[in-house]
């Protein structure tokens, strides 16, 4: 779908992006990043706003950059909290709809729908000058996906949006990736992104650091031991068992919550292990976590 | 069906919206005014001459400073408000939006031109035959010629309004009256040979202004045409080529 090349791109003495090779496919990506580390300089690429200084973006096999077949199969929601603010929101998706092709008839069911998909249709009529960020967030969403296209790229879109409508877009996002689209979200949040997908591509400082599953990147960071909590009214017994296994190299008593948090570099051996406490060994063990085996976790331990 | 006649009319009666043109109808009511205004202080002029100097005067620099105004919405206007994204994301050639969006703005200054001399016509209460009717074609063929010129300028200088309105007022006003041929490089110029104003002469402080045919502009009326048609023509072809080639990206703070 978005094949992304060894691009680069400098904007004077300045790079956004940095040599940057992946394929996106369909399903849910997220961009992470945080403030400046090119997600935005990436999509405006893929959307064929700017061009790559060297490498190359392909969107469908073609170059995105001024090519109106790419942009009839995509759709794009920019960070920018500008619009045409004397129009109404309905007025101003049916203006991109015909912009998008489509006769006035169409224009205007699929105005309609989309804007009852996004949770507008009852406020569509207002001016978009009067509306809130919430309310803002959920046009442009409407615009990006009333030709139904193939790719849709959402930058920030949780920006602005109350708990309900978070947990409404996510819902929607997973609705449309199940329609087979491929949908590629920044976000600099990664509770946000946690909750949205397991698939991200990880930027820093214009360099893409990580790209894949969540849980497959943790075990390429051979550098920070996993670590793995574990709940148990005989958090001294546990411990002093555990601490025998070759692959554990350290354990600690959580004083605070009670008990055990351990160190080991084979998570899947020690997983495989973990049955043998309450089968063989009798311990009691009432739950068990990984807590680093998340994108918070991942995050700082590549970016350091 | 091309997108191009939407683009157009869309952008037309966005230009044309009554909050955005309100101020051009109070500029042609003005011109009425001023136009009895001018007959109570020249009471020896005729109603033609009297027309003729606002047209001038007036008439001419208003549809300049409406193409340095409207010709700067045409691009320029949407990346500074960064709205320029939801052009640029459809699927319409490049070519298309800016040729179809300078000639909604070429129209819209041709109306404002028209209104601004229809307003003086009647304001100095002169007649709507020859005089006038050369003055429509100049003002439409001016609007063209500088909404041209101005995307062109928008097209290559951010902040492009201040650029425009100079040469509106400044250059436009000046070069016309320069000695020797230095005239003839700007398009006022142009546009005055296509009106063919009769020539004021006073010849007596006592007597009425005597009409006469221009005398220091040399340029053909035919020859003006054709070097507005292709001043236009070479202007929006550059425009065209040069949009879809080059970036038009609004500023963001976040990355």
């Amino acid at each position: 779908m978005i094949q992304i090349e060894n691009a680069s791109r400098w904007f004077g003495q300045v790079i956004g992006v940095n040599d940057v090779t992946h394929t996106i496919e369909p399903g849910v990506t997220a961009l992470l990043g945080m403030n400046g580390a090119g997600k935005s300089t990436l999509l405006r690429l893929i959307t064929g706003q700017i061009q790559p200084t060297t490498g190359s973006i392909k969107v469908f096999g073609n170059e995105p950059f001024a090519n109106p077949e790419v942009y009839k199969r995509m759709g794009y929601c920019p960070e920018i909290d500008q619009f045409y603010e004397h129009k109404t929101g309905r007025q101003f998706v049916n203006y991109l709809a015909r912009l998008a092709g489509m006769s006035a008839a169409e224009a205007k069911t699929r105005t309609d729908e989309v804007l009852h998909e996004v949770g507008m249709a009852d406020r569509a009529d207002k001016k978009l000058a009067g509306y809130s960020k919430g309310m803002r967030q959920r046009i442009k969403l409407a615009q990006a996906i009333l030709h139904d296209p193939d790719i849709i790229l959402l930058d920030e879109p949780l920006n602005g949006l109350d708990p309900v409508g978070r947990r409404e877009f996510m819902s929607y996002l997973h609705t449309l990736a199940e329609r087979g689209k491929t949908i590629l979200v920044s976000s600099h949040i990664l509770f946000e992104v946690e909750q949205m997908t397991k698939s991200i591509m990880l930027l820093h400082r214009g360099r893409l650091l990580a790209a894949g599953d969540v849980s497959l990147i943790r075990e390429y960071i051979d550098k920070y031991p996993h670590r793995v909590r574990i709940e148990t009214p005989q958090p001294r017994e546990v411990a002093a068992k555990l601490i025998q296994l070759p692959y554990v190299l350290k354990v600690e008593f959580d004083e605070w919550r009670g008990g055990i948090e351990l160190q080991t570099r084979e998570l899947n051996q020690f997983f495989a292990f973990l049955p043998t406490l309450t089968t063989e060994e009798n311990f009691t063990i009432t739950g068990f976590s990984s807590p680093d085996n998340n994108l918070e976790s991942i995050f700082h331990y590549l970016i350091e | 069906m091309s997108i191009a006649p939407f683009v157009f009319t869309s952008t037309l009666q966005d230009m044309l919206r009554p909050k955005r043109f309100a101020i051009w109808v109070i500029v042609a009511i003005a011109m009425v005014v001023l136009g009895q205004v001018f007959l109570r202080f020249t009471p020896t002029s005729t109603a033609t001459t009297a027309y003729s100097t606002l047209s001038e005067l007036i008439v001419f620099r208003i549809l300049a400073l409406a193409a340095a105004i409207f010709a700067t919405g045409v691009v320029s206007q949407e990346v500074e408000q960064k709205t320029i994204v939801y052009l640029l994301t459809r699927p319409v050639p490049r070519p298309v939006l800016i040729l179809a969006r300078t000639l909604a703005a070429s129209v819209t200054v041709s109306i404002v031109g028209i209104l601004a001399a229809v307003g003086t016509a009647l304001g100095t209460r002169a007649s709507f035959g020859d005089v006038f009717l050369r003055d429509c074609s100049a003002l439409i063929l001016g609007a063209f010629a500088y909404c041209a010129l101005f995307v062109l300028v928008s097209l290559l200088i951010n902040k492009s309004m201040v650029i425009n309105l100079i040469f509106a007022f400044g250059y436009e006003a000046a070069v016309p009256k320069m000695p020797g041929d230095i005239y003839k490089v700007s398009i006022n110029s142009y546009l005055m040979s296509i009106a063919s104003h009769p020539k004021i002469v006073p010849v007596a402080s006592d007597s009425a202004p005597v009409a006469t045919p221009g005398a220091v502009n040399t340029i053909q009326p035919g020859a003006a045409w054709l070097a507005m048609i292709g001043l236009v023509v070479l202007c929006s072809m550059f425009n065209a080529q040069w949009f879809d080639r080059n970036e038009y990206v609004p500023r963001e703070d976040g990355d």
